[in-house]
């Protein structure tokens, strides 16, 4: 049982739910000019939409899953046309909306299911040992599942009308306008798969982190690094960097010490953001 | 009539808050309600913490998000000062000034150079690190626990609360100078129109590192002062929850104002202390107020006071 394979491996885990979260959080950044510190809450109510839905209403976990992801994609929506789409113009005011919204849902979700850390069961049981380290079945389809939402999202994106319509408002939103595209419908789109991407992610995570109210800051941060150092926009840079902090992260946690894996995220930020601000693949904004 | 606008708006709300500081000044005249008085204590590091935060968010209409850094990072340093060296507050001050005001001037450095949204980020990244950091590196600051038994302010309950007044005082004061001159004037051209002011052959990035520096160095005197009337410090004092709240108070009061966030935070304080049966929905009508305030009232609180100076005649003559 090597160590490297291991941190590979673990590390390939974390950099996928990393790309499931950071992915949203470009791709509403890229085409609405949004800046979404609710985020975070999206994931978090994906995991607690899954739980009520599994628990109280005894839907089976695979569709409950599905169905609390559509659920929070929806709820997006919603977002953005009560409260954000008014706003668009003033990045502060859209930020600070969107932090009162985190907060708000923070609440709420204390107030409904209690301070204490909850779990959804594993999506399939049992454990197997790949290159001589232990996996259990449960990580193996968060690989699954992540790599096939993300080559979903790129057919989606490269091979279908909104799609294309889709990245050209991400590259310039006038110009969209100009061909007759019609944006409102496109950042709707956007955020719906924002939301439902993090929600997803938020969902198969929680049998292995346990679900707490205060869940929606980790991610949040995360997906600012991953975002940064992939690039702001940039797609295809946020996947590369996804995977690059889970295996840097593993890394440092097995070879150094557990208690230094959230400074590295920190230092790779600064790092980035002296050396090169515009990220692995991304655009210089100005 | 500019000119008339802005005079006859600095005399009204210089009648307001020059009562307000006398009513400050004069509470323990009549009451020593132990309860009351510390319950004004906490609204003045609140304004410490929300005009400070408004001289940089505020004017260069740039949100930050983890202004609790400096008020956890100057708690940290007062306590480790007062428990190996034993240093006096009237010394651990400027010490925290310095060690907030470098810490703003790194954050500004790696984010205000750069166009985009990073600065927002960022402060949000460093806050929620510093405060991990707290937790995880337990030998130092006493992990959750924190460090308690921090020497008290001064010899008397009094004392506390008239060196957390005149501090106040003297911050307030400051920042209303500090604003009204070059400076404020320069920010808000800033976040108005960038190019235009560079085309003054003035350096905006630097000017804004600056003003986040004052703004950081400014909120690490009252996060010191916090330490000291508290006894203790922990994580808590890092909390996004609290860089939020800060956040809140200065928008609900009026950004870029001074007054507005003085205001904001008196308001939001004493409201807290009223509403102590509601202690579980704070959060939740904290944030309704800020969405509410940003939708009918963007310019906050004080864009009423106006029309009331109006009303009362305390504004003297309008054209």
């Amino acid at each position: 049982m090597g160590l490297i394979e291991e941190i590979l491996i673990f590390g390939s885990i974390k950099g996928c739910v990393y790309a499931l979260i950071a992915t949203g959080f470009t791709l509403i950044f890229a085409v609405a000019g949004i800046l979404n510190l609710a985020h975070g809450t999206f994931y978090m109510l994906g995991a607690y939409f899954t739980y009520s839905l599994f628990y109280s209403l005894g839907i089976p976990l695979a569709p409950a899953i599905f169905i609390a992801a559509i659920l929070v994609g929806l709820l997006g929506i919603l977002l953005d046309k009560l409260l954000l789409q008014p706003m668009r113009s003033s990045h502060s005011y859209v930020l600070v909306l969107t932090v009162a919204v985190a907060f708000a849902a923070q609440e709420v979700i204390l107030l409904t299911y209690g301070p204490r850390g909850m779990n959804i069961p594993n999506l399939i049981k049992g454990s197997v040992s790949i290159i001589g380290v232990v996996v259990s079945w449960h990580q193996i389809m968060i690989v699954v599942i992540t790599l096939a939402v993300l080559l979903g999202l790129w057919l989606v994106l490269t091979r279908t009308k909104y799609g294309v319509a889709t990245l050209a408002v991400s590259m310039d939103e006038l110009g969209a306008r100009f061909v007759g595209i019609e944006t409102e419908k496109v950042f709707n789109f956007a955020m719906f798969a924002s939301a439902f991407l993090a929600a997803l992610a938020g969902a198969i995570i929680s049998p292995i982190l346990s679900m707490t109210p205060t869940m929606w800051d980790m991610p949040l941060m995360k997906a600012f690094v991953v975002v940064v150092v992939g690039g702001l926009g940039s797609l295809t840079g946020t996947i590369l960097a996804a995977f690059f902090l889970g295996w840097l992260e593993t890394f440092t946690g097995f070879i150094i010490s557990p208690k230094l894996t959230e400074v590295v995220s920190l230092g790779l930020l600064t790092v980035f953001l002296v050396f090169r601000p515009s990220g692995i693949l991304g655009r210089r904004l100005n | 009539m500019l000119q008339a606008l802005k005079t006859s708006r600095s005399r009204g709300s210089a009648v307001f808050f020059g009562v307000l500081m006398l009513i400050f000044y004069a509470v323990p005249i009549f009451t020593d309600n132990f309860y009351l008085l510390s319950v004004f204590t906490t609204a003045y590091l609140y304004m410490i913490f929300a005009t400070s935060w408004d001289v940089f968010s505020g004017y260069a209409h740039l949100m930050n998000f983890g202004h609790a850094l400096f008020i956890g990072l100057a708690g940290y340093l007062t306590a480790f000062v007062d428990r190996y060296w034993g240093l006096p507050p009237i010394v651990v001050l400027p010490m925290c000034a310095v060690l907030c005001g470098g810490m703003g001037m790194l954050i500004g450095f790696l984010t205000l150079r750069l166009k985009g949204p990073y600065f927002a980020m960022i402060t949000i990244a460093f806050a929620a690190v510093a405060y991990e950091s707290a937790i995880m590196f337990s030998d130092f600051t006493g992990g959750e626990e924190g460090i308690p038994g921090i020497s008290s302010l001064t010899e008397s309950f009094l004392g506390d609360y008239y060196f957390i007044l005149v501090t106040m005082t003297l911050i307030y004061l400051f920042l209303l100078w500090f604003t009204r001159g070059r400076w404020g004037l320069l920010l808000k051209a800033t976040s108005q129109n960038e190019d235009s002011v560079l085309a003054s052959g003035i350096d905006t990035a630097w000017l804004k590192i600056r003003a986040y520096s004052i703004s950081g160095a400014l909120c690490g005197i009252g996060g010191c002062v916090y330490a000291y009337s508290l006894t203790h410090v922990g994580p808590t004092s890092m909390e996004q929850v609290l860089s939020t709240t800060i956040l809140i108070m200065a928008i609900v009061g009026g950004l870029g104002t001074i007054t507005g966030p003085f205001l904001g935070a008196l308001v939001l304080v004493l409201f807290n202390e009223l509403s102590r049966d509601l202690e579980e929905y704070r959060l939740l009508i904290y944030t309704t107020m800020v969405v509410v305030i940003i939708f009918v009232a963007p310019r906050g609180i004080i864009s009423w006071g106006q029309p009331l100076a109006r009303v009362l005649k305390l504004s003297g003559k309008r054209e």
